[in-house]
């Protein structure tokens, strides 16, 4: 085995040791002075820069050229967690191998990550024109039930009864942390404190009588609601949203 | 509406993710009241067969709303989400599952014991997905969007129910453009043919009405420039005709950008031309929020995202 399989087989130990996941790079120009590797786990975005000798990007504006960036682009299911980490190089310049690192946090429950990195490459004579590519990869979600089993359910009902205790049961079976409140009991810091706030609804005039008007004066939470049935498009409809308007 | 849906958007995160998910179904002939029809979910109408998905076991003991979205009642608000179609009697398009914004609507039990297999994971993706929606923005309902007045004209045509355009389509309009309707089938559609794409509401009291929720009105500048009001490329027409020479259309293309363009974000200095440069990736034209072009939620969310960056 020698050198560069060595080195390369100590890349890959370490990118499946660290839930790497290799990015693709599209649109480095042929032209442009340096070599670029990226990698990405749930956490972080990481690029890897080599410099040919003589040439430098800037770390930051000190009034020669574009400073580095790495933007998350549309669609993807990430949003940077912090500004990106920038070596501070030498006068604002980076020569040589440098690494950059975006923090990460998941937005949505998709795998994509596509951002763009954006850079002004320059010798001490002249700046080529700004360039740019683009970063694409498939982050898997890290520990999938790990993260199911953190969310917080209230359950919202209008009687604590066998039905609400099968969903409960249910919930809990797949790793959901689920309490049950009535339309009675419920309170917005209690709906705010949850992941998820599920209103459940019997059949329509088959729930406790008085739980409309209750529904009606559903906390305003900030968590995300789901509405099921009857007292469900009575709940959205009370909080103004359009989607329970068309009834004829 | 029953214990079976159809039109599954399948290819999303609530059908797949973390658990997947698999329906038994049934075949049936597509109901009278579907041809000719197109929704958000059956974009090319219902075939002669179609496939009906198993909720619920059985058919419940009463019935499970729900929400009316005929040819896409909701599909100018940027960000909502078509999910699932209920088994309904009324027309093509009404919706068993859809989210707007931090709101989901599940319109079958919850209830695990009245589930199917397939619907039991697919409630427990809606409240893992949904968990991701904490940030998600929408816009507040304001009006009924013009469709129902389009829906007027198909339903019951059927079934002879007629009330729809005998009585709800003209108590719907403005007293004055009453004299402009004949309360027929024949009458309503033509009615639509006419006016329906200049049709507003939700700005004025006299929008308000308590049985019909809101009145709809013509805007006659919009009809007499021949620019539909919900078009990007009628908005770019007035603000062309805004800054050209005096004159009837000027006035009414001005009348028309203060029409419809939200207070929130129209331009100070009264420069339709910059300002539209600014916004013209920014905007969408929302009926349901009171006919107005206005920041579409989708970029609010994105430029919210980008802050933390």
């Amino acid at each position: 085995m020698n050198a560069s399989t060595w080195l390369l087989t100590l890349c890959l130990l370490w990118t499946t040791a660290a839930g790497q996941q290799p990015m693709e790079i599209v649109g480095l120009p042929a032209n442009a002075p340096l070599t670029l590797s990226a990698s990405a786990s749930n956490d972080e975005l990481t690029l890897d820069v080599k410099m040919k000798p003589g040439w430098h990007l800037y770390a930051k504006d000190v009034g020669g050229g574009e400073p580095v960036s790495v933007t998350i682009e549309e669609g993807a299911a990430f949003t940077a967690r912090k500004p990106l980490v920038v070596p501070k190089g030498t006068a604002g310049k980076l020569t040589g191998a440098f690494r950059l690192v975006l923090p990460l946090k998941r937005s949505g429950p998709r795998d994509a990550l596509k951002a763009r990195f954006a850079f002004m490459a320059c010798d001490p004579i002249e700046c080529l024109p700004p360039m740019s590519v683009t970063l694409t990869g498939s982050i898997p979600q890290a520990h999938e039930q790990g993260v199911e089993e953190r969310l917080k359910v209230l359950l919202v009902v209008d009687v604590a009864d066998s039905r609400s205790q099968r969903i409960s049961d249910f919930f809990g079976k797949h790793g959901l942390a689920t309490t049950v409140a009535t339309y009675w009991e419920v309170t917005k810091s209690a709906c705010d404190a949850s992941d998820v706030v599920l209103a459940d609804s019997k059949l329509f005039r088959k729930s406790v009588k008085g739980s409309r008007a209750r529904v009606l004066a559903f906390p305003k939470t900030s968590s995300p609601i789901v509405a099921v049935g009857f007292l469900g498009t009575e709940l959205i409809e009370a909080h103004g949203i359009a989607m329970t308007s068309g009834y004829i | 509406m029953d214990h079976l849906g159809h039109g599954l958007a399948l290819d999303h995160p609530i059908f797949n993710s973390p658990h997947a998910t698999s329906f038994d179904h049934v075949q049936k002939a597509r109901p009278k009241q579907y041809e000719g029809l197109k929704s958000p979910l059956h974009p090319k109408g219902v075939p002669e067969t179609y496939r009906l998905v198993l909720f619920e076991k059985d058919k419940p003991d009463g019935w499970n709303p729900t929400i009316v979205s005929h040819e896409g009642y909701f599909t100018d608000i940027p960000g909502f989400e078509n999910l699932a179609e209920g088994n309904s009697s009324k027309m093509l398009g009404s919706l068993s599952l859809a989210r707007q914004g931090r709101y989901f609507y599940w319109g079958y039990s919850a209830d695990p014991a009245r589930l199917t297999a397939g619907a039991r994971m697919t409630l427990l993706n809606v409240i893992h997905y949904m968990h991701w929606n904490r940030n998600s923005l929408t816009v507040p309902f304001v009006c009924r969007t013009r469709k129902i007045l389009w829906v007027y004209t198909r339903l019951g045509r059927d079934t002879g129910y007629k009330r729809g355009v005998e009585e709800h389509f003209p108590n719907s309009l403005l007293p004055d453009l009453r004299k402009t309707y004949t309360p027929s089938f024949e009458g309503a559609s033509t009615w639509v043919d006419k006016y329906l794409p200049y049709v507003f509401s939700g700005k004025e009291p006299r929008h308000r009405n308590a049985r019909y929720k809101n009145l709809y009105e013509v805007d006659s500048d919009a009809m007499a420039l021949g620019t539909p009001n919900d078009s990007r490329k009628s908005l770019e027409r007035w603000i062309r005709l805004a800054r050209g020479a005096a004159g009837e259309d000027r006035g009414r293309a001005r009348r028309c950008l203060e029409r419809y363009v939200h207070p929130d974000i129209r331009p100070e200095d009264g420069d339709w031309e910059k300002w539209y440069a600014r916004q013209r990736g920014r905007i969408a034209f929302i009926e349901s929020s009171g006919f107005w072009w206005q920041e579409s939620p989708v970029v609010l969310e994105r430029e919210a995202a980008a802050k933390v960056r």
